[in-house]
């Protein structure tokens, strides 16, 4: 046992039991490990920052009172369970949220919304990537709460059914026809819409 | 073959994404896969359509990480304040914080009024009415028909009073004080001793100092037979027979006060105390 050290040497399994004893140091050094990774998922789920600003601060607030009931497992896909249900209870109490339209993607600065750059990229090619972001996050916005969750579990976080279908505690059989909709809604949409995509993105009809 | 546009529409469409999209993430069972990859290799339309939901998949997972915009570290109060409390605690909560606290800490303000009021009177000696009587009336008379009738009892209240009158001013009868004291911690062994003492103490106060004056003394040896069984409680009332009959009345009348009252006070004090508790508590648990 090495608890005696700094908490930034700490393996995550000693992180882990140390915060489970109340040190929130330790508790800190996961929260800097997987911030930015709940915050990602928390803001494709809810497409605002200010809203995936709540709802992270919420999870790590939540896990950590809660770090009691932890039983080993991956610790990430524990946090993450807990920001999916935050995110879904949010959406489901504010069933009417103003979605942001697509016009209006302008408003949302690079901060919000930040695109990698690379050296090779040309600066049309830039925009035209960030264009395509926002873009799909607004027609993800068009989802179900229902179906939203579970795409974003699965291509944003990389889950599989089974993991989704423990996070959100549905059967994997709905997991299985909710992501299809939710995929074919999008699919539909990128269609209808596809004037508004990037050549380089647009599907071929 | 014609799977995309079969006969049943919309819903065999939605059956058929459903199984080229759990196909994608390699979700069918071993059968799945192959019946529909059957079906692939020979309708063009279902392949256009299976590669349509890839491209749309992989645009969702090729969107960039967007970092968190600022830390989300706990602070220790975040931990310990950030309680969303249910409902029904809510509800709770005002009730015990706009009625129960408030009530109790009302009862506990006039218990502790109460309690000065009857301190303060005590103090005064206004509620005298039992002692009242007593202190005008120090002759010997009254003490000494007074301590006749209970002669058992005297020595339990009034204790330590004897002892200390009888060793300051009295050092004759300082000796048989303690003694009797020590009587009364080992019954057994100075028993023998004690009921000697009284023996010789006791007739010898009618005859000796006291005099004719203390004509009420007389009772006192008559009493001594029946109490033979337990002399230190004997010895004591008649180790200030002879002449501490004015000093031991002064006692008791300062005394007295504190047993007519002291009760009275100490229950309105002890009353306000734990009312007031009561209602810190009951604040405490109803603050949200």
């Amino acid at each position: 046992m090495k608890m005696k050290g700094n908490v930034a040497d700490m393996e995550e399994e000693d992180l882990i039991r140390a915060a489970q004893r109340g040190n929130l140091d330790a508790f800190n050094e996961l929260v800097l490990a997987y911030q930015d990774r709940v915050y990602n998922l928390a803001y494709r789920i809810m497409g605002d920052p200010a809203a995936a600003s709540d709802a992270a601060q919420d999870t790590f607030i939540k896990a950590y009172r809660k770090l009691g009931t932890f039983r080993g497992g991956s610790f990430r896909a524990w946090l993450l369970r807990i920001v999916a249900n935050r995110c879904y209870d949010e959406l489901r109490r504010y069933k009417r949220r103003p979605i942001t339209s697509f016009e209006d993607f302008g408003d949302m600065d690079e901060e919000a919304n930040p695109v990698l750059t690379s050296e090779e990229e040309s600066p049309e090619e830039r925009v035209e990537r960030q264009q395509l972001a926002h873009y799909l996050q607004d027609a993800i916005q068009t989802l179900s709460p229902d179906q939203r969750v579970v795409l974003v579990l699965s291509d944003v976080e990389g889950m599989n059914y089974a993991q989704i279908a423990d996070a959100v505690e549905i059967p994997l059989g709905t997991v299985k026809s909710r992501l299809s909709r939710a995929r074919a809604h999008l699919r539909d949409h990128l269609r209808e819409r596809g004037e508004l995509l990037p050549r380089a993105y647009r599907l071929e009809s | 073959m014609m799977m995309g546009k079969g006969v049943n529409g919309k819903g065999a469409q939605a059956r058929m994404d459903e199984l080229l999209s759990a196909y994608l993430d390699g979700e069918l069972s071993s059968q799945e896969r192959r019946q529909l990859e059957a079906r692939l290799a020979g309708d063009p339309q279902l392949r256009e359509r299976l590669e349509e939901l890839r491209h749309t998949v992989s645009l969702v997972r090729e969107l960039p990480p967007v970092p968190a915009p600022h830390n989300f570290l706990l602070s220790p109060e975040m931990v310990g304040q950030t309680r969303r409390s249910a409902p029904p605690s809510r509800r709770t909560s005002s009730f015990l914080g706009n009625w129960l606290a408030p009530g109790l800490a009302l009862a506990s303000g006039l218990s502790g009024l109460l309690f000065l009021v009857v301190l303060i009177g005590g103090l005064l000696g206004l509620q005298n009415p039992w002692i009242a009587e007593p202190t005008p009336a120090p002759p010997d008379e009254v003490a000494m028909v007074e301590r006749p009738e209970e002669p058992a009892e005297e020595p339990a209240a009034p204790q330590p009073m004897p002892e200390s009158a009888g060793e300051e001013q009295f050092e004759d009868h300082a000796v048989t004080g303690t003694q009797t004291m020590r009587g009364i911690e080992e019954p057994s062994l100075a028993a023998g001793d004690a009921v000697s003492e009284t023996e010789e103490s006791a007739p010898a106060v009618p005859d000796g100092e006291v005099g004719g004056d203390e004509a009420p003394l007389a009772p006192t040896p008559a009493a001594l037979p029946t109490v033979a069984e337990e002399p230190h409680l004997v010895v004591t009332s008649t180790v200030p027979l002879t002449q501490p009959l004015v000093i031991t009345r002064p006692a008791p009348v300062e005394s007295r006060p504190l047993g007519g009252f002291g009760p009275l006070v100490a229950a309105f004090a002890t009353l306000a105390f734990i009312l007031a508790l009561a209602a810190r508590v009951v604040w405490l648990a109803g603050r949200p």
